[in-house]
């Protein structure tokens, strides 16, 4: 019985398929390559690359031991995320392409129609010391506290482009971007449309169809869901599953 | 939108396949094309009953008007009294005999949740095209019978939660909130300057041609064509794709989880459509097909080519998804109620964004499967393209590799 799928017998998608695996040479060690090819729609992209995301995965596996390496390339683009996969990206495109970084959530909301049927990660939710997450919570309050935050400044939002990693904890730089954010304590389920320079919720709107959705963790992970919601209740900062993306953003200034 | 002869008039679009807008009126014939049974829900003058009347004008000699009510037996409607044997007749049964109600095709039940479990059953059994009279089963419809309810569910009522609830999701195959899909104004314009009863129209009956055999034609087209191999992988991702959770890391299916779902679903998960729908039963897998096939032979009707409707195969099933799916116990209702205002169709529309994304995501994959049993030759490479929701491939491409190499013996 000869199968049919869209009109082709998939004779030549198996044979470029089956070259492209046999042509694979894994090069552990390899230098970064030059010109990658990245995609651009727009300013924003998914790492279509498979060379890419084996540099990025190399570098992950070897600089960031202690975090567990989900990333995988299936289907032409590299999936996964949980916001410690998105900053180690972001330290990596720092370092070796520095006119890509990660999208923050601001640059997500010029394209939602891009990002539907996935998710995003974009930012953390610090909203007090004692829920869960609050080792890594208390460890990032207090770069926050040298910078003048207090506790009564409650709940802080943070990009998560500009971060770097400490092992399983979360570290400031010069580029880190946080501040007061309302929203964030918003009841669960807070309907809104406009959003604020940082991409996030601005004022409620019973009307609206989109909703961010809070809780009472110490430390939560941010993200653009599957349906434009923004989820800012996650607890498990190391979820991760096979519809979540990490978004490049080509910097305009570049 | 197309002529439709009748009192009812609603422009408001439903769907668009291949470019064609699919009106109210395009749902009837679909679920008659498909032999299909339809539920029109919808709140008290929003026009239901006044569409199930105006399609009964398809079958002008073959059709029956219902009102439901507990005290009524199904089977009065169908047994008259022979005068003839009244006078030799030893028994009240031998008295008795079918009518020529027997030939009835299309049976309208108005007011379908006002009648107790047992007259549903009855109505739903004419549905099905058999009637029980003394433990003998009859034929009906001689191989055509659908039927058209309509009622009020009530904006708490939920598919699992009651008995009635149950009933609709098994014998009733799809369902149409006439409240969400009202008439424009343009349309309401039309309809109270032509007539100001306020009652159902009974009085008048259309000529509509021979519509009768268009119909019966267009079943016969629409159930013996062969089903797409296309269709058939969408149908498995809604039965097995949708099934599986990922829980902490831990693969499972929601069938397993049973009532540990949707709250053992967590994070990312919880955020996605693990959380939001269960996978559908084979039955309204069924249903799916069937209306899908019913709604390209539509779109032909209005022009589409057939190149055009094989490149809309996956609209055309997750349309169908949508309105087979929406009453049909699926989704989780306190989510429906948070985060889409208790829009069942909303809900569904997300999660048939997010099938979209992964078909696309997955056509090459599952083009060069195809390539691999069409070879017949197997590539564990090939094979390990399909986990988590797509593991359900792997065992689809195994199989069929199987059973290709043993024909090619």
């Amino acid at each position: 019985m000869k199968f049919i799928y869209k009109g082709t017998d998939g004779t030549k998608e198996l044979k470029r398929f089956l070259s492209q695996v046999h042509n694979k040479n894994p090069k552990p060690e390899s230098p970064p390559i030059q010109n990658p090819i990245i995609p651009i729609t727009e300013d924003l992209s998914f790492v279509t690359d498979e060379n890419l995301y084996k540099e990025i995965s190399q570098y992950i596996t070897k600089k960031h031991s202690q975090i567990e390496n989900k990333l995988i390339f299936a289907d032409n683009v590299m999936k996964h995320s949980n916001p410690f996969l998105a900053v180690a990206v972001d330290m990596f495109c720092k370092k070796h392409y520095p006119e890509y970084r990660i999208a923050r959530q601001v640059d997500l909301e010029t394209n939602l129609s891009m990002f539907k049927g996935l998710y995003i990660d974009s930012g953390l939710a610090l909203r007090n010391l004692t829920g869960n997450n609050k080792e890594q919570a208390i460890y990032l309050f207090e770069q926050l506290k040298q910078k003048g935050i207090k506790e009564s400044n409650f709940p802080i939002w943070s990009d998560l482009r500009g971060l770097e990693l400490n092992g399983k904890n979360f570290k400031l730089t010069d580029e880190s971007i946080y501040s007061t954010q309302e929203c964030l304590n918003w009841k669960s389920g807070t309907k809104y449309s406009k959003i604020n320079n940082l991409g996030l919720p601005k004022e409620k709107d019973e009307n609206s169809s989109r909703q961010i959705w809070t809780s009472n963790n110490a430390l939560s992970s941010c993200c653009l869901d599957w349906d434009s919601d923004l989820y800012s209740d996650y607890s498990d900062l190391f979820d991760s599953n096979g519809v979540g993306r990490v978004v490049l953003a080509k910097l305009r200034s570049s | 939108m197309k002529e439709h002869k009748g009192v009812y008039q609603n422009s408001t679009e439903l769907m668009n396949l291949a470019g064609q807008s699919f009106y109210m009126n395009d749902f009837v014939d679909a679920c008659l094309y498909g032999r299909l049974n339809l539920f029109l829900q919808g709140d008290t003058g929003s026009g239901k009953t006044q569409l199930a009347k105006d399609t009964m004008n398809y079958f002008p000699d073959k059709s029956m008007f219902i009102l439901g009510r507990n005290d009524m037996d199904t089977r009065e409607l169908f047994q008259q009294i022979n005068l003839e044997k009244l006078r030799t007749g030893n028994s009240s049964q031998e008295l008795k005999e079918l009518t020529s109600k027997i030939k009835t095709n299309l049976f309208v039940v108005d007011e379908l949740p006002n009648c107790v479990p047992v007259v549903r059953a009855q109505l739903f059994n004419l549905f099905d095209g058999f009637i029980e009279i003394n433990g003998q089963t009859y034929p009906i419809g001689n191989g055509y019978s659908v039927g058209i309810a309509t009622g009020n569910l009530g904006q708490k009522f939920t598919e699992s939660s009651n008995d009635l609830g149950r009933a609709l999701k098994d014998r009733m195959h799809v369902t149409i909130d006439t409240d969400y899909f009202k008439p424009t104004a343009w349309d309401t314009f039309n309809i109270l300057s032509n007539n100001t009863n306020p009652r159902v129209d009974f009085t008048q009956n259309f000529e509509n041609g021979d519509l009768e055999k268009k119909i019966l034609i267009a079943h016969n087209e629409v159930t013996s064509k062969e089903i797409p191999f296309e269709k058939l992988l969408i149908a498995n991702y809604l039965i097995h794709g949708l099934d599986y959770a990922n829980i902490g890391g831990k693969e499972t299916t929601k069938t397993k989880l049973k009532d540990a779902w949707p709250n053992a679903i967590t994070n990312h998960g919880q955020g996605s459509d693990e959380a939001l729908v269960l996978p559908v039963s084979p039955r309204a897998a069924k249903s799916i097909l069937r209306l899908s096939q019913a709604f390209d032979y539509i779109a032909k009707e209005k022009g589409v080519s057939e190149k055009e409707i094989q490149s809309a195969y996956l609209c055309s099933m997750m349309q169908a998804y949508k309105f087979v799916g929406a009453y049909s116990g699926i989704l989780n209702d306190l989510a429906v109620r948070e985060k889409y205002g208790n829009d069942k169709y909303s809900a569904l529309d997300a999660i048939i964004a997010t099938t979209q994304t992964q078909f696309q995501e997955k056509e090459k994959a599952i083009v060069s499967g195809i390539g691999m049993i069409n070879e017949g030759k197997k590539y564990k490479k090939v094979l390990d393209q399909f986990n988590g929701r797509w593991g359900f491939m792997k065992n689809f491409f195994e199989n069929a590799f199987e059973q290709n190499s043993k024909q090619l013996k």
